[in-house]
């Protein structure tokens, strides 16, 4: 009878141990907000939390799409290219050719919808591997938006454009209210839905997906539309924010984007897609550079440390997902002896 | 007795760049009938058996099901007809559960999109009880499970969804001996249920205790055909690895 109330008790603390790891993300933005909360006393004050939730919008609308993508064990090196391109490409829109704000935004979706399905079709068609595929598109959208523009940024913009980042609900900025449908959106998306299934399904094994009659190539493409759809949002963020289209904006996003995604608990490889993890992985990255602003750490230090926070994160995602494979067949192998089989 | 076959496999054939993988082959499976299919790794049978169930397409030949002629070509063409396959590699997400796994492709939905994931649970419970009562961790993902637990999986899709002819690849190469029972305890009642089955086997042994007939293949061409109750072990195994008949030695034959 010990015998059984210990084992009770170890399965709950692995029980513990598992969910922990799971959400490794939740637990470290928790700890990181209460030290710096203690660190700094203007790190808890409204204007700062607020500073720091439009601080992270941009990078977290790019990182819910390219969830999907990693899911899938697929990897997007476009996005940076892909971003700029389409921003460049919504405010000559708008400036030049005198575009409506809401079609050229849903013209900027288009594009970044169109880009995300060359990329699918590139690996789909052709077999090639999505790390080269997007290598190379990233490098193509960039050459595009250097021949369109010269090099140079487009300003002017409509005043209606940019109320986007300008218009506050109370305290709150827009695209942080924009940001909650978003991400309830994705989350729905990956955990309740068939799509999202099929998604994580084509991570952990393409040819059980495949002979199951689901069509890879559609799903695939389908990812990458959204993801591009998504990357293109965050261009009009960006654009809207810096009140024009710079020639090099987004191309800091891909790093930090991958880290996020990974801290939140979707493996490099594939075959999980944590969308709270994926808006928490976000949270911390915002932190971070928000606590390094507080504590009046030089800028300088701020992309070393970005680096490091990389490997960090790497290591401890292959770690722990030894350690929760561990556990599994710890607890698999004592629901054996138990008698369970 | 005889009943109307209900897969015909008409003059099959399949080359890969220059070679002839499968060439010019026939082959019926009726109701409640176990055809063991052998033959050496390269002899033709995975791909017979990969054009039957819609992962390649026959360059020529046709395919009839129920006397009439099938277009197959993918895994959703044959599903659709109730051609069911369990690979060798059982083609299961090692990262998702039996439940998913169960219904990958043919997910149970509700409003359209969304996953109706309790009736999938229900059923999953329900039809993986008959099968295999011990196994009830249902919701764990499939890499953590043994071998004969992905083998009930695999074996509950093709019940689950009423599978007419079912095609095992190998089903108990990387099984022990109880699980191999249980499978071939299956093998039994699907059969006995009416289910036509195919099953390709390096095990001679399992071969003659399961199948009604044989069909050995080598080359891409079938060598012999045979009744189970009249073949002896030298007989399948000089053509297996000869691809013909050795003049049966009397002595050895009829001891």
């Amino acid at each position: 009878m010990t015998n059984l109330t210990g084992s009770a008790e170890h399965g709950g603390i692995a029980a513990l141990r598992r969910v922990l790891l799971l959400n490794k993300a939740v637990l470290f933005a928790l700890i990181l907000a209460v030290v710096l909360s203690v660190a700094s006393p203007y790190f808890l004050l409204q204007q700062n939390i607020v500073a720091l939730l439009e601080q992270i919008v941009v990078m977290t609308i790019v990182a819910l799409g390219y969830t999907l993508v990693l899911a899938t064990g697929e990897i997007d090196l476009s996005v940076g290219g892909m971003i700029a391109l389409i921003g460049f490409v919504i405010a000559k829109l708008m400036t030049t050719y005198g575009v409506p704000v809401p079609v050229a935004i849903i013209a900027g979706m288009a594009l970044g919808a169109a880009c995300g399905a060359l990329n699918a079709t590139m690996v789909s068609r052709f077999g090639l591997p999505s790390f080269i595929v997007t290598l190379a598109t990233g490098a193509l959208f960039t050459g595009i938006l250097y021949i369109l523009s010269n090099l140079v940024p487009v300003s002017n913009l409509p005043p209606g454009f940019l109320a986007i980042s300008r218009t506050k609900i109370g305290p709150i900025p827009l695209p942080v209210i924009l940001l909650v449908p978003v991400v309830i959106g994705f989350y729905v998306v990956a955990t309740k839905t068939v799509f999202g299934q099929h998604v994580i399904a084509l991570g952990g094994n393409p040819e059980a997906v495949r002979v199951a009659g689901i069509n890879i190539t559609r799903l695939r493409l389908k990812v990458f539309m959204i993801a591009g759809a998504c990357y293109a949002v965050a261009a009009v963020l960006l654009t809207a924010r810096s009140a024009s289209a710079q020639i090099g904006a987004g191309s800091n996003l891909l790093l930090i984007v991958i880290t996020a995604v990974v801290i939140g608990g979707t493996p490099l490889l594939g075959g999980k897609a944590n969308m709270i993890g994926t808006l928490f992985g976000c949270l911390i990255l915002g932190m971070i550079s928000n606590g390094m602003n507080l504590l009046g750490v030089n800028a300088n230090y701020q992309i070393a440390v970005q680096g490091l926070l990389i490997l960090f994160a790497l290591v401890l995602d292959i770690e722990s997902t030894k350690l929760l494979l561990r556990l599994d067949k710890r607890s698999m192998l004592r629901r054996r002896q138990a008698g369970a089989l | 007795m005889t009943t109307a076959p209900l897969v015909e496999l008409e003059n099959i054939s399949k080359a890969f760049g220059g070679v002839q993988a499968v060439d010019n082959v026939s082959l019926t499976v009726s109701p409640g009938e176990v055809i063991g299919l052998l033959g050496h790794n390269g002899a033709g049978k995975s791909t017979l058996i990969r054009i039957l169930s819609g992962a390649h397409t026959a360059d020529s030949g046709r395919i009839l099901v129920g006397g009439t002629e099938a277009t197959i070509t993918s895994p959703k063409d044959a599903k659709a007809i109730g051609i069911e396959t369990i690979y060798q590699t059982l083609a299961l997400a090692d990262n998702l559960d039996a439940v998913s796994n169960l219904f990958l492709g043919r997910e149970r939905r509700r409003f359209g999109i969304f996953n109706d994931r309790r009736t999938m649970v229900r059923e999953t419970t329900e039809i993986c009880a008959q099968i295999n009562p011990r196994f009830t961790n249902l919701q764990t993902p499939v890499r953590n499970l043994s071998g004969g637990q992905r083998q009930t999986i695999a074996i509950a899709r093709a019940v689950y969804f009423n599978a007419r002819v079912l095609i095992m690849d190998e089903p108990t190469a990387a099984l022990g001996p109880g699980e191999t029972a249980m499978v071939k305890d299956l093998i039994q009642q699907l059969k006995s249920k009416g289910v036509g089955i195919i099953l390709i086997s390096h095990d001679i042994e399992d071969v003659f205790d399961l199948a009604d007939r044989m069909v050995v293949m080598a080359g891409g061409r079938v060598v012999g055909r045979l009744n189970t109750h009249e073949a002896t072990r030298e007989q399948v195994l000089s053509l297996i690895i000869m691809g013909a008949e050795t003049k049966p030695n009397p002595a050895a034959a009829r001891p």
